[in-house]
């Protein structure tokens, strides 16, 4: 072509293009001119605005846990501490996306190693999931994932549905060639996720290494909201003493639990704050909790962390000293696997509390039991408060004072015969010491006890009935709704069949009978069900006049000493007085008089075990059969079994303890009396005598180490 | 004549340019340097790359119109063949990072072949309209169809290529060039005003079915982050997404500059991508309303002084070249300062002359070039006082 812009001369009458050219010249004026105009409204009129919103801080409190209240025995030796450990905390900042947090994540990987990660498919112990690989995954590839993954409706979706919609796009092989650092990365990457804003987690606090805390600190500045910290974990100097009531703390990862979520969450807790999950971490958690600590954190308009203030430094939880001294805990648990050792027939274990019987404050409690799998003996003290077992002859007390307060008994009429009882189509009632039909042994009430009458207690829930006279053979023609009505009335004025208001967030209160015709068994402990808490208490209230004090564990509420050790006493758990037995003491007197025969009459039923002490004691054996219905025996109609079981109190005139020793599920032709044998080994221990008395020396002198100690 | 001879060199485009450079330099180094904290390799880059455009432009101040005709289809083919080339071997990490498949990386360095490819195609565009023009001596509605049936021919493949990049921002810039020197060719009103009015109309209805009906253009090929970048604009503070973020930060930048600004390197907004697309806020937040109205005053000088040239040296075919890049450093400067204003949506386009970014730098330079040669050959071929464009 030869053309050539020379020779294009444009013939026409007048060219377009000046005209033009002025109109393109014009355009760019306009556009020049526009944008002119809206600089000078952003940057004249609306300037002071804009920099009044750079300058903008906004101050945001965070809270910080604090360590948890430790928990000592009644000589303030601990049983439950914290152990400081190194960690490597997140707070995440109020404009960090998701993005930016995988990325910090990528980038912590190569300094910490994180534990389990390799143990992916494994069934337990493992950090990620293949569903934390996928959302990792899912963050670093958003835009590919739904523009080239999703379909038009599903990008419609909004929130959790888009996102659900979104990750059932990654598939398997997404996710299947992660190294482990990426591995890594996603584990960190789920727990940074789980922050809320400006809250601080955990990403590490198990086995955090040296080399790890020093890797981390030299990159800060490259890890934004990441930093090296101490945080706490519950120890047990004590090994498991006491563990099944001492109870136990959620993890970070469990939190608060989901039930009660919302009343923690309005009480200032985190949703990943660890709380007392069981007994008496969970009874006491406002005490051993603390007080957050509190800072202010100012973040200027890019949501950068520009200050922080600590506005309280927080406070540590208060510290529980219970009632309970652990030397004396120990000897009781030692005692109890002792008698463990006499075990026979389907019987699996004992349990042993002592009080004492005026303030209502453990002493001791255990329980011990044999687990035939394993072949140990296991603590299981918590029994002691959720089990319950018919307690047999052992509540005779209370059978006699409901009497007294029905008015069935009185003091001018109270000899009653004991023989065997015989009512058309029932099984015969009689007493162990007299089985010979037509025998007659005239008794009182005291003799009643002494020798454990279930003739003389029977024959008083009859009066209670209205019926005074006993012809063999005939029917019983009582109503027996009314009088197991008031029985239970009068029983639980001594605690059995009610709340022993003990500081332990699972108690039970034992199990009604259910056959009316058996209501005479009710009187000689046959009947309801109790438990060995409930058998405590109630001897405590005949030991200390008819006064019904409230159960607890937990003593003192000490603060923190500046040594991280016991500081002073806060408060003092007051006992309490739950009710006073509805009867003049004139009655009580004779109950009382009855028991202290039982450990010191010579036809005592406790006098071969439990007399002859330099102390004196009072108490009330008690055999009651029973059925046992486990695994072991026959599950259908139960295993006919016995359990044994005592209650006491000593001394008799000024009870400083009161113990209730239960052994259920004994062969009916037993011939265990380990629940004597434990409750006098119990007081001895107690008492510092016979074979527990230079155990009392070494006892004194360690308590005198001990104080020492703590004075330092 | 001696006058004349002197005037061969058009100091004002000279000056308007060097302006450019040291406010780019300056800027660059504010933001790079002093306000990330950053090594001074990003301003030295810069320096480096006005000195390769330099010397580019010196280079294709050389070339007379008849040069630039034959060398017009050449350059066209070279540049298709580079676009196709870059969507074979694009760098990989810039596309993971930016979702365009637009630069090479060569030794370390990228480059971005469509930068080059808009000065190729403003010389064929202008080459082919120019010929039409000489073929049919006059114009009516049946050689006007032809003209844009030809223009549309050139253009297209560019656009496609460039489309497949991924790269919506320099299509945008295609199609101002295409606007600028179809409005130039002389097509005639009948036409254009429809036409125009279509364009505007489709565009309009664009937006209308981003805000109401998005499932259609996601049909169409568009993509979700570009819905974004509307939303953001028309609601920036409704909407929390990154684009709404950059936008509203840019806004607070340079909003809170005020009149005087901030001063040299003082930065108190994060915005990202300061150094490149996003350079104006530094302008905006260390030199404040005025500096900004004087960055934009120099813009119109240059563009005025563009002008200038095609009614002193009259000639059709520079016309229409000079008309491209016109209407590319226009488009360039108008869509860049006001998306970060707030007036237009974001898209990628850099700020012309000032933003950090070698093949953009050579591209706007390369223009310079053609517009300095324009007044440099004048005088070879003046021998006519025609009132006239030839």
């Amino acid at each position: 072509m030869k053309s050539n812009s020379r020779h294009h001369r444009d013939r026409k009458s007048k060219s377009h293009i000046p005209f033009r050219l002025n109109l393109l010249f014009f355009g760019a004026f306009a556009c020049f001119a526009l944008l002119i105009l809206r600089l000078a409204y952003l940057q004249i009129v609306s300037g002071e605005e804009y920099e009044a919103e750079v300058q903008r801080t906004e101050t945001t409190l965070a809270t910080g846990s604090v360590p948890r209240g430790e928990i000592y025995d009644a000589s303030h030796r601990k049983l439950v501490g914290n152990e400081a450990i190194q960690t490597i905390t997140y707070t995440r900042g109020s404009g960090v996306s998701s993005e930016d947090m995988a990325h910090i994540a990528l980038n912590l990987a190569n300094y910490i190693e994180m534990p389990n990660v390799t143990q992916l498919e494994s069934k337990k112990d493992y950090d990620i999931k293949t569903r934390d690989l996928k959302d990792f995954w899912l963050v670093l590839n958003q835009d590919k994932v739904t523009d080239q993954r999703m379909s038009e409706e599903e990008k419609k979706l909004t929130g959790g549905e888009f996102y659900q919609a979104q990750i059932a796009k990654v598939t398997d092989e997404d996710v299947a060639d992660f190294s482990k650092e990426e591995k890594e990365a996603a584990a960190i990457f789920s727990k940074m996720n789980g922050a809320y804003a400006l809250t601080t987690i955990n990403i590490k606090n198990d086995n955090v290494t040296d080399a790890e805390i020093a890797k981390v600190s030299e990159n800060l500045s490259s890890l934004p909201g990441v930093d090296t910290g101490t945080d706490w974990v519950r120890s047990y100097p004590q090994g498991s003493m006491l563990s099944s009531i001492l109870g136990s703390v959620t993890t970070e990862k469990e939190g608060i639990p989901a039930s009660q979520a919302a009343a923690f969450l309005a009480n200032g807790y985190a949703r990943n704050d660890r709380v007392g999950k069981s007994q008496i971490e969970k009874q006491y958690e406002t005490v051993l909790a603390g007080s957050k600590s509190k800072s202010e954190t100012e973040t200027n308009s890019n949501g950068d962390v520009i200050n922080t203030i600590e506005k309280y430094a927080g406070d540590k939880g208060d510290n529980l000293v219970l009632t309970i001294d652990m030397d004396f805990q120990r000897t009781v648990e030692e005692i109890a696997r002792e008698a463990l050792k006499d075990r026979q027939g389907l019987n699996r274990g004992i349990y042993i509390v002592a009080t004492n019987p005026k303030t209502g404050a453990v002493l001791a409690m255990t329980g011990q039991e044999y687990n035939p799998k394993t072949g140990k003996v296991e603590d299981a003290t918590l029994a002691t408060a959720t089990k319950a077992f018919e307690m047999g002859s052992t509540v005779k007390g209370a059978t006699v004072l409901s009497a007294y307060m029905d008015g069935a008994l009185t003091l001018d009429n109270n000899v009653i015969v004991d023989e065997p009882l015989k009512f058309l189509g029932t099984p015969e009632i009689n007493s162990v010491f007299n089985r010979v039909p037509g025998n007659r042994i005239p008794l009182t009430d005291i003799t009643a006890l002494e020798r454990s009458s279930n003739v003389y207690m029977s024959k008083l829930a009859l009066r209670m009935g209205g019926k005074y006279n006993y012809t063999r053979n005939e029917a019983v023609k009582v109503d027996a709704d009314p009088v197991l009505t008031r029985l239970r009335q009068y029983f639980a004025q001594f605690g059995l069949g009610a709340s022993t208001g003990i500081d332990l967030p699972s108690e039970s209160t034992g199990l009604p009978g259910v056959d009316p015709n058996k209501f005479m068994y009710f009187a000689f402990g046959q009947y309801d069900t109790y438990t060995t808490m409930q058998l405590a208490q109630y001897v405590s209230t005949i030991a200390n006049n008819g006064k019904r004090m409230g159960l607890h564990l937990v003593d003192e509420i000490w603060s923190t000493g500046k040594d991280g050790e016991l500081g002073k006493v806060e408060s003092q758990i007051e006992p309490t007085l739950l009710n006073t037995v509805n009867v003049d003491q004139k009655y009580i007197d004779r109950v009382q008089k009855g028991f202290y025969q039982v450990v010191n009459g010579s036809q005592g039923t406790g006098h071969k075990r439990l007399g002859g002490t330099s102390y004196v004691s009072a108490g009330k054996t008690g055999t009651a059969q029973s059925s046992y219905y486990g695994s072991q025996g026959d599950p259908n109609n139960g295993t006919q079994t016995i359990n044994k079981t005592y209650v006491g109190y000593a001394p008799y005139d000024d009870p400083e303890i009161a113990i209730a020793v239960a052994v259920p599920y004994l062969p009916t032709n037993n011939s265990n009396y380990q629940s004597q044998i434990a409750a006098k080994k119990v007081l001895d221990a107690y008492f510092q005598v016979g074979a527990y008395a230079n155990k009392a020396d070494d006892l004194q002198n360690e308590h005198k180490d001990e104080e020492v100690e703590v004075a330092e | 004549m001696k006058e004349k001879k002197e005037a061969r060199i058009d100091y004002g485009i000279i000056l308007s340019v060097m302006l450019l450079a040291i406010i780019s330099i300056l800027t660059l180094f504010s933001t790079s340097y002093v306000m990330a904290g950053s090594s001074l390799r990003m301003t030295i880059m810069q320096i480096a790359w006005y000195v390769v455009g330099a010397i580019a432009v010196v280079i294709i101040m050389q070339f007379d119109s008849e040069q630039l005709w034959k060398l017009a289809p050449y350059a066209y083919a070279t540049g298709i063949l580079l676009l196709i080339l870059v969507l074979l071997f694009y760098d990989r990490p810039l596309y993971l990072s930016t979702g365009g498949k637009s630069w090479f990386r060569i030794a370390g360095l990228t480059f971005q072949p469509s930068e080059l490819v808009k000065i190729a195609f403003i010389i064929m565009l202008a080459r082919v309209v120019t010929q039409h023009n000489s073929d049919y001596a006059n114009h009516d509605v049946r050689s006007d169809f032809i003209l844009l049936g030809k223009i549309a021919l050139t253009s297209l493949p560019p656009m496609i290529l460039v489309q497949l990049q991924g790269d919506l921002g320099t299509n945008l810039v295609f199609i101002s060039i295409v606007i600028g020197i179809t409005l130039m060719s002389g097509v005639t009103w009948k036409i254009l005003l429809p036409l125009f009015g279509s364009v505007a109309g489709l565009g309009a209805s664009l937006l209308l079915l981003v805000v109401y009906n998005r499932d259609f253009l996601l049909k169409l090929g568009f993509k979700t982050y570009q819905f974004k970048r509307v939303d953001s604009w028309l609601n920036p503070y409704h909407d929390t997404q990154d684009a709404a973020y950059q936008l509203m930060q840019s806004i607070k930048a340079i909003g809170s500059g005020k009149v005087f600004g901030k001063g040299f390197g003082v930065s108190e907004v994060y915005v990202p991508v300061r150094e490149s697309d996003m350079i104006f806020a530094t302008i905006g937040e260390n030199f404040g309303f005025i500096g900004g109205a004087i960055l934009i005053f120099i813009y119109f000088m240059l563009i005025y002084q563009m002008i200038r040239v095609c009614f002193d040296t009259k000639n059709i075919f520079y016309t229409y070249i000079a008309t491209g890049v016109i209407m590319m450093i226009l488009f360039h400067v108008f869509e860049n300062v006001g998306m970060s204003i707030g007036l237009l949506p974001l898209t990628g386009i850099p700020l012309p002359f000032i933003s950090q970014g070698g093949s953009a730098l050579l591209g706007n330079m390369m223009g310079i070039g053609l517009i300095m040669s324009m007044r440099y050959h004048h005088r070879s071929y003046v021998f006519s006082k025609d009132e006239d464009f030839r």
